[in-house]
């Protein structure tokens, strides 16, 4: 049974006890959630491809208590080279304010589930290791010192909890500090990158990164074909004649997409080329850059680096003025906090798709045949709004498309991650995302809309398997779908 | 020997270390190629357009505490209301010291008597409330909050005030003056011995070792907000961004 009640006012029962599977959580999670744990990838080739050997600052055969040795030592040195680790490990007073706003202990209720909880997983080690004063002293153990503390540290304890962190900074928005404790998740995965852990499914989507530019692997004639069967259908639905382009040597303006919207998301990819088209605009993709997704952002700044730059190649290889980002949420922060200032170097701009097609809309050189005779909820995606800034544009582009929108409780900053972000969109988490999804679910369905709308592609994989568990009436649509189902007035269901 | 020399140590451990303090966080930096593990920005508030938008942000939460208050399910006014009364209540406690300095400014002593007791019993209730809190949410939360520090920091400030509550109901109205006196003596360096009442002593004894403890602890979190990179640094100006792509769009 739940612990603490955390409940909507007016309403008697508790958030988790409003879902039909309540059940199941409570024989799932009533013992916490330590027992859902990601994997460790070990496929050599894999490993080998992504380069780990040459981020591994650890032997592979070294034993536990060498890798618990490497692991303190690099939090002690973490602290001297990263103000914003340091600041963390250094400043919280335990006033347990981000408890029950972190979604993950919304979804559990097990306290080391929580901001302060994971933190104090690594806070203690620390502690210890500044003997006591909170870095006054700066400095840190000796040996032998180390040695001592090494005995308490639970390494599979602290991969645990730290995958299941979607690093959405809801804490660090509600923290009256600020503290960010996604900033603490990415610095101890960064260790753990060092002593060669990775989960498998980062680990693939990384390769296939590695040998195609984009997350699914799509090679340069399956992404074509994909196209090719996307414009037949944007011509069948609209009348219209529209072109996917692909590696046109100069175009003015690249376009971003996620590699998922060649599968899942095929509405999003129609939306972009709608937008494209009817902006009138000399642009193409590159197909060796068809990813916005940027999994170094949950794991490592070399891969994080790396996958930027290849945004960065491919801007310069197509001669763009301007890259139109797609429709993703982490992969947005990873761009606007990394890609961005790189682009500026060489003179090119970086934008969201949303922000091009508001700024259209606003300048009336976007027109809408019919608005979706629907009723749309929004959800901000995380990244996007605690991380890069983009608040009003969505709304301004879903109330210029469809009959009618309502905000949700849980809005703006304030939002709900869907639990599936910092890379936790992993088979082995499921039992654990089913319910870390639920509190966003739960406050868009009790706005009685038809329709949860968000431009992120973790959250078009994570909800509907979300809404489809707790049985809700409810769709899940990307945003550019709705611009183009308003633009040709088309049924949306059928994007 | 406590109430000459040790005043002195006192402030220069406190202005010192919490200036070696913030120069520690700054020495820090941001890492390799000057990014925060690959970011150039971690700001957490959408529209910080510029350094004195996050001055601002920065002094709402020191100041306003706004964040507790912000819907998350519910509003926790009670534990809003006990932190702003808290935190207020000593910052106009020490205000009013500033009284030992300025004797120039001449106060009833009744209305001294009113403001002093008064801040100082809503001071000492906001202390307790906060520290019943904090033991009630490990209970609530079934959490593991077991630093020392964290109880002996509120602790601590509830016996200053405790003592100095006492000492205002107590103290006869020319205690003041005599304050007053060591206080400037202080300042200009000339010993004066203190008022002697045993709670002025046990009062005076225990804000100059807070004032040793703050550096060495997580009292230090004031001071930590100015150097936070999820609170301070500024996302480039929005309508700068979409005058220059649509420059480039020819639009």
């Amino acid at each position: 049974m739940v612990n603490v009640k955390v409940r909507y006012r007016g309403e008697g029962k508790d958030i988790l006890e409003a879902s039909p599977r309540y059940s199941e959580w409570v024989k799932e999670f009533s013992g916490g959630s330590g027992h859902v744990k990601a994997r460790v990838e070990r496929d050599e080739k894999t490993l080998s491809t992504i380069e780990m050997s040459k981020l591994m600052r650890i032997n592979p055969n070294a034993t536990e208590r060498e890798r618990k040795l490497y692991f303190v030592r690099r939090i002690g040195e973490l602290a001297r080279s990263s103000r914003a680790f340091r600041n963390y490990m250094e400043s919280c007073t335990h006033c347990g304010f981000c408890i029950d706003k972190c979604q993950m202990w919304l979804a559990t209720r097990d306290p080391n589930n929580s901001p302060v909880g994971r933190a104090d997983l690594v806070r203690n080690i620390y502690r210890r290791m500044r003997r006591l004063t909170y870095g006054l002293i700066d400095k840190l153990s000796d040996e032998k010192e180390l040695e001592s503390i090494i005995d308490s540290v639970d390494l599979d304890k602290i991969w645990t909890y730290y995958y299941q962190c979607t690093e959405c900074r809801r804490c660090a928005y509600f923290c009256p500090f600020g503290i960010d404790q996604a900033e603490v998740t990415r610095s101890i995965r960064q260790i753990f990158v060092e002593m060669g852990m990775m989960p498998p499914f980062i680990a693939k989507t990384m390769e296939c990164v590695y040998k195609t530019g984009n997350n699914m692997c799509i090679t340069r004639d399956a992404a074509l074909n994909v196209i090719d069967f996307v414009v037949n259908e944007i011509s069948e639905q609209t009348g219209k004649r529209m072109e996917g382009v692909v590696d046109k040597d100069k175009a003015d303006v690249l376009y971003i997409p996620s590699s998922t919207d060649f599968f899942t998301n095929i509405g999003t990819l129609k939306g972009a080329i709608a937008i494209m088209t009817e902006l009138g605009l000399n642009w193409t993709m590159d197909s060796q850059s068809l990813e916005v997704a940027n999994f170094g952002l949950f794991e490592d700044e070399y891969h994080l680096r790396r996958f930027g730059d290849n945004i960065v190649n491919a801007a310069l290889r197509r001669k763009a003025k301007v890259v139109v980002f797609g429709e993703c949420g982490h992969g947005w922060r990873a761009f606007k906090n990394y890609v961005v200032p790189r682009l500026a170097e060489h003179g090119i701009e970086g934008i969201s798709i949303t922000q091009l097609t508001a700024w259209a809309i606003k300048k009336g050189k976007l027109r809408f045949s019919k608005k979706v005779d629907a009723v749309v909820t929004y959800h901000d995606p995380c990244n996007l709004v605690r991380a890069g800034d983009l608040v009003e544009e969505p709304r301004l582009i879903l109330k210029s498309t469809v009959k009618e929108f309502r905000e949700r409780e849980h809005n703006r900053e304030r939002t709900l991650c869907c639990g599936a972000g910092g890379g936790l969109l992993l088979d082995e988490l499921m039992p654990l995302r089913v319910w870390a999804g639920w509190p966003s679910v739960y406050d868009a369905y009790r706005t009685g809309a038809q329709y949860m709308v968000a431009p992120c592609s973790i959250d078009k994989a994570q909800f509907p398997v979300v809404i489809e568990y707790h049985k809700v009436p409810l769709k899940f649509r990307g945003v550019s779908d709705f611009v183009y189902a308003a633009l040709y007035g088309v049924d949306i269901d059928a994007v | 020997m406590l109430y000459f020399i040790l005043p002195y140590i006192s402030l220069v451990v406190l202005v010192v270390g919490v200036l070696y303090r913030i120069g520690l966080w700054l020495a820090a930096g941001k890492g390799p190629l000057g990014l925060y593990l690959g970011l150039h920005r971690l700001v957490v508030k959408p529209r910080q357009e510029g350094y004195l938008s996050a001055v601002g942000h920065i002094l709402a939460r020191m100041f306003t505490y706004y964040t507790i208050l912000k819907a998350s399910y519910r509003r926790d006014y009670a534990t809003w209301l006990g932190v702003a009364l808290f935190h207020w209540g000593i910052f106009l406690l020490i205000a009013f010291h500033l009284h030992l300095w300025l004797p120039q400014l001449t106060v009833p002593e009744s209305l001294m008597f009113i403001m002093g007791t008064t801040v100082g019993s809503v001071t000492l209730a906001a202390g307790v409330y906060l520290l019943v809190r904090r033991v009630n949410i490990q209970r609530v939360y079934s959490v593991t909050i077991n630093y020392l520090d964290d109880y002996v920091a509120v602790s601590w400030v509830i016996l200053i005030v405790t003592l100095g509550l006492a000492l205002r109901l107590t103290a006869p109205p020319s205690l003041f003056n005599e304050a007053v006196k060591w206080a400037l003596g202080l300042t200009s360096f000339k010993y004066v011995p203190p008022p002697s009442n045993p709670l002025f002593y046990a009062h005076v004894l225990a804000v100059e070792l807070f004032m040793v403890y703050i550096p060495f602890a997580k009292m230090i979190h004031p001071f930590s907000m100015p150097v936070n990179p999820a609170l301070y640094g500024r996302f480039e100006d929005i309508e700068e961004v979409r005058r220059r792509v649509m420059d480039k769009l020819g639009w």
